[in-house]
């Protein structure tokens, strides 16, 4: 049997299970609510897309669920682990469960050690095996991931890397302590759009390997469904939409992911004339295209975030309830949208 | 070599370059800092200096107990630094006094070097409550006025010899670098990589020293320099306004004694030029050598 096969065991049970988790940034100047009420799961072996625009809070998730942060309030388990409540001694053994995949490999790559330094420490830290041992593991791993010939790139430094290799390599150090669940936060979002679809085709095969589970972060639409089973759609920290990916997509029914799906560039579909578009920045609602209503005034769309709908000052479908009560996610297992004029 | 069709002609060059590729070691962080220009010359005039620490003693003209020589002559033939006022040869001084100075300032450098390190990483990567003990302390010594201090602790200790005075020298100069070491540690905590070196299971104080430090090893060796320069001049401080030891030679002894004879009134000035420039020129090499650590150390502008 082969070392790879030894260490890689497909048996993965953990589930990660996020309750009604909320995260509260109070600087002096003001407070953010970054998270409110997010509750999902990921199953094993699944690989659940989290999407939304920028400051939405998708790596503050991300944070929380790889123990960096803790939530304000909720609960956060995967498997027997009770993240939220981890002490730092435990959390150094939590973290052979839960791995990172960060957005820029060039800054999360120590630039002193070689590739297959790396890789080894990881081994060693949370397999506790010894150097020779972990070594030959190693170039194992990096079989695995492609960074071939194995010898050439072994003593290789992260500069003298291309930003491809660079990322299999962070990719590699995350899979070695054989993961229940990887959260990988845009993974490839810094990277030239023609390696893009390589990495992230290497994570979808790893994970059919390893049967780890995924945590795909991305603000766009169009490699989520690439990628994963399922999507939750987050706006400025709420759930607003989740379920099958597939279904999402086809019967989306909240009015941010139908932004985010006209948003995808599609050379067959003529632009419809009333589509807005996800622009990333905050700060364009475009009022001019929403009708007017009488009782809605634009103060009073603007100010909803804290009781109302946070998406009440973009949306098309505003009416009056928007504005003074948060919507919850109604519907299936399958498809879920939190809007209180669209139902599943 | 003749041209074999079953062979492509490129193989061996490839093979040549594999080979290169993985049995290159790394170069030698020395041979790579010689190859930087104002390193040679830094490394150049410090080891002028530990030479003259060194062997000053075996080439010195004459011997440092020879006092009856004519009193206060500018530079001469027979004296070519001239003679103090109580009829001792400059140049005998000089050479002599730089073992002393030398010794003071990179024992006392490191001394502080280590305290400051040590107290500014921990405060810098546990934050919190360590922190906030820590950079108390820090300010407080920090704003207690360091020659004062100095001469207040001096002031008390039964004897001056040269260990005391590296003592006090370290008690009361850790602080500025221990305060800029903290900051820097602040913000090396929060970068992608040393998040990575935790989900890769390691532990604290391997975080610290093995991730951490080389990434900054050219800022500790910018603040070893530093306080090494600072002890040099501590140390002339302090003999020079009578709080040392004056019966021990060093740089900073030669110029309080030149000034308290009035060496520049009475035209000798080499005998005070002569030791002021020997603790520019060390504190000039090692900046020297400091602009060269920063262009090496750093594995991104290594060339390949
Ligand atoms: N440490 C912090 N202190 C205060 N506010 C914070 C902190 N971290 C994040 N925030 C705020 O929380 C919100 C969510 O930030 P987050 O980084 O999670 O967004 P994101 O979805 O990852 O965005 P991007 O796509 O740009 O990475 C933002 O409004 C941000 O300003
Ligand atoms: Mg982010």
């Amino acid at each position: 049997m082969k070392l790879d096969e030894q260490t890689f065991s497909s048996h993965k049970t953990a589930m990660l299970t996020l309750k009604e988790v909320t995260k509260v940034f109070k600087n002096r100047a003001r407070t953010t609510v970054a998270l409110h009420r997010v509750t999902f799961t990921v199953a094993p072996g699944r690989i659940v897309a989290l999407v939304g625009e920028s400051g939405s809070g998708k790596t503050t998730l991300a944070r929380i669920v790889t123990g960096i942060e803790k939530p304000t309030e909720g609960s956060v388990t995967l498997g027997e682990w009770q993240v939220d409540r981890l002490r730092s001694s435990q959390l150094r053994v939590y973290r052979r469960y839960v791995q990172m995949v960060f957005q820029d490999p060039f800054s999360s790559l120590n630039p002193h050690n070689t590739v297959l330094q790396t890789i080894v420490r990881p081994l060693m830290n949370h397999l506790h095996l010894n150097v020779k041992q972990a070594r030959l593991q190693a170039l194992e791993i990096m079989n695995t991931v492609r960074l071939t010939p194995t010898d050439q790139f072994a003593h290789k430094k992260p500069h003298q890397l291309s930003g491809g290799q660079r990322q299999r390599l962070v990719i590699a150090r995350a899979i070695a302590p054989n993961p229940e669940l990887i959260v990988a936060d845009e993974p490839v979002s810094m990277l030239d759009v023609s390696i893009r679809a390589d990495i992230l085709e290497l994570i979808d095969q790893l994970r059919k390997r390893t049967g780890m589970s995924v945590l795909y972060i991305t603000h766009d639409l169009y490699s989520a469904r690439a990628m994963a089973d399922e999507v939750v759609v987050l706006y400025k920290g709420h759930v607003v939409e989740r379920g099958n990916i597939e279904e999402v997509i086809s019967h989306a029914q909240h009015p941010y992911t139908q932004l985010l799906l006209q948003a995808i560039p599609n050379p067959w579909k003529k632009r419809q004339p009333t589509a807005h578009r996800v622009d990333g920045s905050e700060s364009a609602p475009h009022f001019a295209e929403i009708p007017a209503k009488d009782e809605i005034t634009l103060y009073g769309r603007l100010h909803a975030g804290d009781k109302g709908c946070p998406f009440a000052a973009r949306c098309e479908l505003v009416s009056g309830e928007c504005l003074q009560a948060k919507p919850s996610l109604k519907g299936t297992e399958v498809h879920q949208v939190s809007c209180w004029n669209r139902q599943v | 070599m003749l041209w074999n069709p079953l062979k492509p002609s490129v193989t061996p060059i490839r093979l040549q370059s594999d080979r290169e590729d993985t049995l290159r070691k790394p170069p030698n962080f020395f041979v790579l800092l010689w190859s930087n220009r104002k390193a040679r010359i830094g490394i150049t005039m410090l080891f002028f200096f530990f030479a003259m620490a060194v062997f000053g003693p075996l080439v010195a003209p004459y011997s440092l107990s020879d006092t009856d020589f004519a009193t206060s002559q500018p530079p001469t033939l027979a004296h070519w630094l001239g003679t103090t006022q109580s009829g001792q040869d400059v140049l005998t001084q000089l050479l002599y006094g730089a073992r002393v100075s030398l010794f003071v300032g990179f024992v006392a450098g490191a001394l502080v070097i280590v305290i400051a390190m040590f107290i500014g990483f921990v405060a810098g990567y546990f934050r919190g409550w360590v922190d906030d003990l820590l950079s108390l302390l820090m300010n407080i010594v920090l704003v207690l006025p360091g020659l004062p201090l100095m001469i207040l602790i001096a002031a008390y200790i039964p004897s001056h010899g040269i260990g005391e005075i590296i003592l006090v020298m370290s008690i009361t100069g850790w602080a500025f670098g221990g305060r800029t070491l903290r900051a820097q540690m602040f913000t090396m905590v929060q970068q992608d990589y040393v998040i990575a070196a935790k989900f890769a299971g390691e532990k604290s104080l391997w975080i610290i020293f093995r991730e951490i430090v080389p990434n900054m090893l050219s800022y500790i060796i910018a603040n070893f320099f530093g306080a090494v320069i600072g002890a040099v001049l501590a140390e002339a401080g302090l003999e020079f306004l009578g709080l040392g030891n004056p019966s021990i030679t060093s740089w900073g002894t030669m110029i309080y004694w030149a000034q308290s004879s009035d060496a520049m009134l009475s035209g000798q000035w080499a005998w005070i030029l002569a030791p002021g420039l020997c603790i520019a020129g060390l504190a000039a090499s090692l900046t020297f050598i400091n602009f060269g650590i920063d262009a090496v150390a750093n594995p991104r502008l290594q060339e390949e």
